[in-house]
């Protein structure tokens, strides 16, 4: 009977039935079968009032939206134009990084970066499938670098501390970025792109009109590592510095689209935060029944080495992440994976590194990438067109995780180093 | 009245509100009315968002300047990250914004979309019913325990958010399948 409703389930989830749902009604029916109450679902949901690593999300996902909104995304991409040599191939690659890191990785950077990037990538005379899976590639890249969300979310779930796994996610996040902006300035130069010589006016004046900006990832990450201030009180200050500067400072955002910010970016909140809600009651009944131990002895049966179990895990994450969006992949295989992996010794922080890589990827993968489709549908192209463009970029990062996964040194030096 | 009746009963409350609202859906003076709710609800985001702006800025100030700090900041900003959360969760109803995993839905021919709507729709609201009907039971439960969450606020009082929050989910799905509304084209709407 379970066995029918969870196949009725996956089905209704491939058609498109909300995952808040789809995990509610799961959890409601295994309590059910084990007659336990059904309002023990509630209870999880409550518990999302418990814990204190959560304030963070509303309050940098806002800070996201009022960027993207802004005209920040020029000035980004005027300072990038003026401090990088090797052209808008490289500039389009740091640009969006820097922006997805703010904005937590949300479908945001293509819509927001992309629109201005791809025609100035055309106009240099890139070619088009090029500029195609660069921006599409680049919707994700960042993904790493504080303070995106998904690095939060991966804290929570996983109880590891979340100033750690900032600092442990940097050197795979500039490897990553690193790979892309080689390629991107060997197309340049296949393409013959001559990049403009550098120009302290144009440093001087991109410098001047992001004046405002250029500090906030200072203060935020200063005042974290420097011991000032927790994480939340560095995403509420985001958020303050964020509607400041952008309202009244640079007034991008006029006061009456403010509603209408709110609205999105707590309507994407809710999203998280309701699959939260209602898989952590299908979450806990899988580790209550001892899922993941029974996993782990069964891989320990089979496997003795952790590269291999690493491998594995890959695998599994790279079909998980283009099956499902990044966060509630987050939100229901962490919990269930975690306990397996520690059994073979891997580090938690790298284990959270390896995760992110695998879906950050993910958003790449055919078929149902997240990124594939918000290109697809931001520049009207085919899907199919969208998965060729992508690609290279696609095997440049594959390699990336292949390095991030065996050599778990890239994750931990720096978290050594600050301890 | 015997429970089942009673629980059947609500969500039949809950479909005939939305047929209502899906047929007075081309009249101007329905739509004012119901702007002005969703304005209502825009407005408490706002006062929620703004609050945690102001006391995660508290915070920072009283921590490293008077060495002291507001006892119940804590506890009300996580609380506050639940309002968000339901609320979020309701607007995104209302935006059929849900994050979902739909392989297949691309790939249907656009004669089986309104048996799609129905079906997945039809379940969505009948699982999102029963989440907050899961919800009505945890506050009743906690009703009799008095614990109280802070500033001398009862849990179970905080608690009924959550039943509100999925009953109105399930309203606005509700909704969404008698306007026959998709994804792409749902724009915000109470």
């Amino acid at each position: 009977m379970l066995a029918l409703l969870g196949i009725v389930l996956a089905i209704l989830a491939f058609n498109g039935m909300p995952l808040f749902a789809v995990f509610g009604a799961l959890a409601m029916a295994l309590f059910y079968a084990e007659h336990v109450d059904i309002s023990s679902v509630a209870v999880s949901m409550y518990s999302v009032a418990s814990s204190p690593l959560l304030v963070a999300i509303p309050l940098f996902t806002l800070a996201g939206y009022l960027f993207a909104h802004s005209k920040a995304p020029d000035r980004l991409v005027k300072l990038s134009g003026a401090l990088f040599p090797g052209g808008l191939a490289v500039v389009a690659l740091v640009a969006c990084a820097v922006f997805t890191a703010f904005t937590g990785a949300s479908g945001v950077t293509i819509v927001a970066m992309g629109g201005l990037l791809l025609p100035a990538l055309l106009r240099e005379g890139y070619d088009r499938k090029f500029s195609l899976g660069l921006v599409t590639a680049s919707g994700s890249l960042g993904l790493l670098f504080p303070p995106s969300l998904p690095i939060i979310i991966y804290g929570y779930v996983a109880s590891v501390q979340i100033d750690k796994l900032f600092l442990a996610g940097i050197l795979p996040g500039f490897l990553l970025l690193g790979l892309l902006a080689w390629y991107g300035w060997y197309m340049g130069r296949k393409e013959g792109i001559k990049a403009p010589p550098m120009s302290f006016a144009a440093v001087r004046t991109a410098l001047r009109e992001a004046a405002w900006e250029i500090p906030l990832p200072i203060i935020v990450l200063g005042g974290i590592y420097g011991g000032l201030i927790t994480v939340n009180e560095a995403a509420a200050l985001t958020a303050l510095y964020a509607i400041v500067i952008e309202v009244f400072i640079y007034r991008d955002i006029p006061v009456r689209k403010l509603p209408e910010i709110f609205a999105e970016s707590v309507s994407l909140v809710g999203g998280i935060l309701v699959i939260i809600m209602c898989s952590f009651g299908f979450v806990n009944y899988l580790i209550d029944a001892e899922v993941p131990m029974r996993i782990l002895a069964w891989m320990q049966h089979y496997i003795s080495s952790k590269y291999t179990f690493l491998l594995i895990l890959n695998l599994f994450l790279l079909v998980v992440g283009c099956l499902m969006d990044i966060f509630s992949a987050l939100i229901v295989v962490v919990p269930l994976i975690a306990p397996v992996a520690v059994g073979f010794g891997v580090d938690p922080v790298h284990l959270g590194i390896v995760f992110l890589t695998n879906l950050e990827i993910g958003y790449l993968t055919p078929p149902v990438g997240l990124n594939l489709f918000i290109s697809s549908f931001r520049f009207k192209e085919p899907v199919i067109k969208l998965y060729s463009a992508s690609v290279p970029f696609l095997l440049l990062m594959l390699l990336a995780l292949v390095i991030i996964t065996y050599a778990p040194a890239l994750s931990l030096a720096l978290v050594h180093l600050v301890r | 009245m015997n429970r089942y009746a009673l629980v059947a009963l609500g969500f039949v409350v809950l479909i005939v509100l939305a047929l209502i609202r899906a047929r007075l859906e081309p009249r101007n003076a329905a739509r004012r009315v119901f702007g002005f709710l969703f304005g209502l609800e825009i407005g408490f985001i706002a006062l929620l968002l703004a609050s945690l702006v102001v006391l995660g800025t508290i915070q920072i100030v009283m921590r490293n300047f008077m060495h002291s700090g507001l006892l119940w900041a804590d506890p009300f900003m996580r609380h506050v990250v639940l309002y968000l959360g339901a609320v979020g969760a309701m607007i995104a109803a209302a935006r059929m914004s849900h994050i979902t995993v739909d392989v297949m839905s691309r790939l249907l021919p656009e004669r089986l979309k309104p048996v799609r709507r129905w079906v997945v729709y039809g379940a969505t609201a009948i699982a999102a019913y029963l989440l907050a009907i899961a919800a009505v039971r945890l506050v009743i439960d906690e009703r009799s325990y008095h614990e109280v969450a802070f500033l001398g606020i009862q849990t179970w009082v905080l608690e009924l958010i959550l039943p509100f929050a999925f009953a109105v989910i399930t309203y606005r799905t509700l909704l969404a399948i008698f306007l026959a509304r998709e994804p792409a084209e749902a724009g915000a709407d109470i």
